[in-house]
């Protein structure tokens, strides 16, 4: 349950953050790591409402409960990915 | 209120429209529960006070002798609830999903129509058999009380018996049930005790018969 919600998120949070990187390269002319810098942000801060908005909506909030699975350890787990994801990016553009 | 889970004098309103008023429900080891209600009488509402999904306005909640609370998570593992709606990943197989229960796999695998949809997405499954997979793994997880709201929803006579001889059969291993249904005939015979929310509040049944007067039932309808 835990690996396809991460699998979930992630799908989510990459395509927020294509999507905003590519945004905010053309209103934007900050350097590179700046740019993937305030994308990951935002991008993590929007995946993980619209996490919460698919299991509301979805009713997988019960399944969870019902798996004795506590709720906070599904986000933790996904704002932990992506900070992994961020840092690698960050570091990458080195 | 030892091994017992209890409503006691449960209050829910929402934006000062009071749904519930006062409710008292007590569901022991080995037996069954029967919440009847007109539709709005507050029965959902109730059991999701229970699976501690909403938080009730006033009153308490008691799981054995212990007071519930949302946020007290691990009281809750105590209790395996069914809503109304349905709430299995309909993007995954039945396998995946049987996978998803590891403690209740064996159970799950040993029901012939489970696993004869094995390899099929939950989401191609008819409503019927979405929601008998969904009782039959609720069940499956074993704890102490079982909340059902309408699990006997959209399904043919013959998954209504399969799913009371397996309910049936989960009270007498000491687990205590819930269920909330309009399918009366088949509850009746097998409920130890009776209730029916009017005006938010809870009466307990001391003779079936009391359906007719309350006006859940019609003088044409029968109880078997």
């Amino acid at each position: 349950m835990q690996y396809y919600l991460l699998i979930k998120f992630l799908i989510i949070y990459l395509l927020a953050f294509a999507f905003l990187f590519v945004i905010n390269t053309m209103v934007q002319f900050l350097p590179i790591r700046n740019q993937i810098l305030t994308s990951s942000v935002v991008s993590a801060c929007v995946s993980l409402y619209l996490l919460h908005l698919f299991l509301h909506k979805k009713n997988l909030y019960v399944l969870i409960d019902n798996l004795s699975i506590a709720r906070y350890k599904i986000f933790f787990n996904a704002s932990l990915s992506a900070l992994i994801i961020n840092v690698t990016l960050i570091l990458m553009t080195k | 209120m030892g091994n017992s889970f209890t409503f006691d004098s449960i209050y829910y309103s929402i934006k000062n429209n009071p749904i519930l008023k006062g409710v008292y429900l007590q569901i022991s080891e080995n037996k069954i529960i029967g919440i009847f209600g007109r539709n709005g009488s507050g029965k959902s509402t109730l059991i999701k006070i229970g699976a501690g999904q909403i938080a009730q306005s006033n009153g308490n909640v008691f799981i054995d002798g212990s007071l519930a609370h949302p946020l007290k998570h691990k009281l809750f593992q105590r209790i395996a609830y069914l809503p109304q709606e349905n709430f299995l990943p309909r993007d995954l197989t039945v396998s995946q999903i049987i996978s998803m229960f590891p403690t209740a796999t064996a159970i799950l695998t040993a029901d012939e129509l489970i696993a004869q949809w094995k390899p099929v997405r939950a989401g191609s499954l008819s409503y019927g058999q979405l929601r008998y997979l969904e009782v039959v793994s609720i069940l499956s997880l074993g704890r102490s009380y079982a909340l059902l709201d309408e699990p006997f929803t959209s399904l043919e006579p013959n998954l209504i018996e399969r799913l009371i001889s397996k309910i049936v059969n989960y009270s007498r291993q000491g687990h205590g049930v819930m269920i909330a249904d309009h399918y009366y005939q088949y509850l009746l015979p097998i409920i130890s005790d009776a209730y029916i929310l009017l005006d938010g509040q809870s009466k307990k049944l001391s003779h079936t018969e009391e359906l007719y007067g309350c006006g859940y039932l019609s003088a044409k309808a029968k109880i078997v």
